[in-house]
């Protein structure tokens, strides 16, 4: 494809020093400004790198007043001082910042790919985007020479597996070197709805697509598209074990053995992150109680057996080394290969699916009532593809249909379409009217908080019920728990800076699984230091998962799962805790 | 598939493969930068040495390890970037780490040591 270069700037290419460029790239596609920033040692002080750079340039970069689709609104991306290194699992992370469409403060999203690293070792700290191109735009990094370019961009697809697919191959340059691109995209719907996300990609070399790992939370997408960026793409082809610079190579090598020998030696008994990654959840959390099922009305529920690990297991392709990131060894990021969808503009193409993890199978299936696990995968494909986050999506449709349950909603409202428990057809058609930017999808894509507010004036439904039904607040989608029962993850949700996502507080399993936390002050604590430790992980470039949770010997200890009968809780405690040893058991 | 093939009743403890091995690949003569080591706490001893079973070819993210057309399990050292989930995942430990260095090693059945082993304790044999 011929594409213009619309700006050029050139940069030293110059070695990380532990783990650290000390410089940021700034890049504001309005004006076609680009240039480097320095990083001070009072930002390494105070805010670390990832998360805490991003808020740093997002401090200086928008106003008190800034809306999402201001053009100052800013997407920054940053990788953190650990993100990169190849020794040790879950050390790939790129973390996500801009304000929210949905929520109107920063959301923070943490994801795998290989962009984060490539973009770190071409030579910048974090990334910072600002401005609205006035016809689409790509921004290029190319780590190997040293340039960023903003490209034209204007025939390609929207949609992020084909987009991907296409930008790794153009990108990649002579054969064989695809692993060294990543792209950066989101999908058709970003350009009309608001729960949206940004799609990772990194090579798959066995399988041989673009695999896509999605910064899900808050309509990122929505702001990538509303400023005219198609696709961010870097390339780097230098990576070795040393190249993050760390200070000690051969205890960094010895510690990372270490753990990939425990889950070696651990996880086909225990969390079967190999076999099926975070979709090891789905019979746990039915048998505790805590999977979220019609629009989190239910905790439990016989049918819940469709969706049990073990149908996803048989899907996802087995024995492959699926982490999005070098040398992480937990390999969870599974893929169903070879799927042929069923409906949509890429009806019967074989397409390769990644997941679903937990929250997709959650929110795709359970929480809409959905039991066949092929439709979830569907779901998954087509949500990934048009860069749909399946969390807020799952909880958008589950209160629909709980709405069309109660007669808030009919098939005059809905545009024809029957909103029942568990039609996957009718969900699988909000999605495509997402893509289209048409009909009841639409108004399904602005989220709940503002299908309330709509609901009550067009349709004079009863606010105190929609508030009751409508699972979101500060205008975010919760995730998938049900926590009725658990007042430390009501706390873990509500309290979390971006809105209800359980990343920062984590706490379903300790308080309802293990009961490690039955007394208020346990719960207390642990909102305390669960959110301190999964911060670090963002600030670091960190995966939030047991692979990085402690420089304890965690996997036996996390991962082990008590064997219970179906109804029962009682309590199950493998380990002591405390303040000092604090410990998760997934995710 | 071509492979070092270990017969522990003849040897004799020597060590003089270990000595060949890591001199060959490494200039350096020392038993833990060889591809077999020899642990003689137990009599006989306990020769390690990879068996070509290729376990750890899937394992690798990369695709830096493949198997020749004789069936020896090579490691790409422009592929490899040295994350050791090889070394985790081979069910004899005859992937070898040396903490420092940026690659993991491996026997890739070169049979050097074999002519210098005095007891006949080392062959190359077709399996
Ligand atoms: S190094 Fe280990 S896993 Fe690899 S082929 Fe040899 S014995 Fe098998
Ligand atoms: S250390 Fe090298 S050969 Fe071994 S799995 Fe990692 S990349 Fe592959
Ligand atoms: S056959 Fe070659 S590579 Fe294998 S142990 Fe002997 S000297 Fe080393």
């Amino acid at each position: 494809m011929q594409r213009k270069v619309l700006a050029e700037y050139r940069y030293d290419l110059k070695p990380i020093v532990r783990g650290y460029n000390k410089r940021t790239l700034y890049v504001n596609v309005g004006d076609k400004q680009i240039k480097e920033k320095p990083v001070s040692d009072m930002m390494i002080d105070k805010f670390v790198g990832g998360k805490g750079f991003d808020l740093y340039l997002m401090w200086h970069g928008v106003k008190d007043n800034t809306k999402w689709n201001d053009p100052e609104n800013e997407i920054c991306i940053s990788f953190g001082p650990l993100c990169g290194n190849t020794s040790y699992p879950g050390s790939g992370k790129s973390i996500v910042t801009t304000i929210s469409p949905l929520t109107g403060i920063p959301v923070d999203c943490n994801v795998g790919g290989h962009f984060g690293p490539y973009a770190k070792f071409a030579g910048f700290d974090a990334l910072e985007l600002q401005g609205k191109a006035e016809e689409d735009v790509i921004v290029y990094i190319d780590g190997d020479k040293g340039i960023v370019q903003i490209l034209s961009a204007p025939d390609e697809a929207i949609n992020s597996h084909i987009l991907a697919e296409e930008l790794h191959q153009e990108f990649a340059g002579e054969k064989g070197n695809l692993q060294h691109v990543s792209v950066v995209s989101t999908g058709e719907a970003a350009n009309n709805v608001l729960i949206t996300c940004l799609n990772f990609s990194f090579w798959d070399k066995r399988r041989k697509v673009a695999r896509l790992k999605q910064a899900g939370r808050g309509g990122t997408g929505t702001v990538f598209r509303d400023k005219g960026i198609k696709a961010l793409v870097v390339k780097y082809s230098g990576l070795k074990v040393d190249t993050n610079d760390p200070v000690d190579l051969p205890t960094l090598q010895k510690t990372g053995l270490k753990l990939h020998k425990e889950i070696e030696a651990g996880d086909d008994d225990q969390c079967r992150m190999h076999q099926v990654g975070t979709a090891h959840l789905m019979e746990i959390m039915n048998d505790y109680d805590l999977l979220p099922i019609r629009n989190f009305k239910y905790g439990q529920m016989p049918e819940a057996e469709g969706l049990h690990s073990r149908e996803f297991t048989a899907l996802f392709t087995q024995g492959m080394a699926d982490g999005c990131w070098y040398g992480c060894s937990l390999s969870c990021c599974k893929a169903v290969d070879n799927f042929k969808p069923r409906t949509g503009p890429y009806k019967g193409q074989p397409v390769c699916v990644d997941g679903p993890e937990y929250e997709t199978a959650a929110g795709c299936g359970s929480n809409i009532a959905i039991w066949n696990p092929k439709d979830v995968v569907e779901i998954n494909f087509y949500c990934d593809t048009y860069g749909v986050d399946t969390i807020s999506f799952g909880t958008s449709v589950a209160f629909a249909m709980e709405c069309y349950e109660n007669g808030i909603l009919n098939k005059e409202r809905t545009g024809g379409l029957d909103l029942s428990w568990g039609n996957a057809d009718a969900a699988l058609e909000l999605l495509h009217q997402m893509a289209r930017g048409e009909g009841f999808g639409v108004t399904v894509g602005q989220g709940v908080r503002r299908m309330k507010k709509l609901f009550v004036e067009q349709y004079g439904a009863d606010p105190k019920f929609l508030q009751d039904i409508g699972m979101e607040a500060k205008g975010l989608e919760y995730s998938q728990y049900m926590s009725k029962e658990s007042l430390a993850q009501q706390g873990g949700y509500t309290l979390a800076l971006k809105g209800p996502q359980h990343d920062e507080a984590w706490l379903i399993f300790m308080d309802m699984v293990n009961n490690h936390i039955p007394t208020f002050k346990d719960k207390a604590e642990a909102l305390h230091y669960f959110p301190m430790f999964r911060t670090w992980f963002g600030l670091q470039g960190c995966v939030n998962c047991p692979g990085t949770t402690s420089n304890q010997p965690i996997m036996p200890r996390l991962m082990n799962r008590p064997k219970f009968p179906n109804t029962c809780k009682t309590t199950w405690i493998s380990t002591k805790l405390s303040p000092e040893n604090p410990w998760i058991s997934m995710n | 598939m071509k492979v070092l093939k270990t017969y522990p009743e003849k040897c004799i403890s020597c060590h003089v493969c270990e000595s060949t091995c890591s001199n060959l690949y490494f200039k350096e003569d020392k038993a833990e930068l060889s591809c077999i080591q020899i642990h003689d706490e137990t009599n006989p001893p306990d020769m390690n040495v990879c068996n070509q079973c290729q376990a750890c070819v899937a394992a690798c993210p990369t695709c830096a390890i493949t198997v020749s057309n004789q069936g020896v399990v090579m490691i790409s050292r422009s592929l490899c970037i040295g994350c050791l989930m090889c070394v985790a995942v081979c069910p004899t430990n005859s992937m070898r780490s040396a903490f420092g260095k940026h690659n993991p090693f491996k026997c890739i059945a070169c049979g050097a040591c074999v002519k210098t082993c005095p007891a006949d304790a080392l062959a190359i044999v077709q399996e």
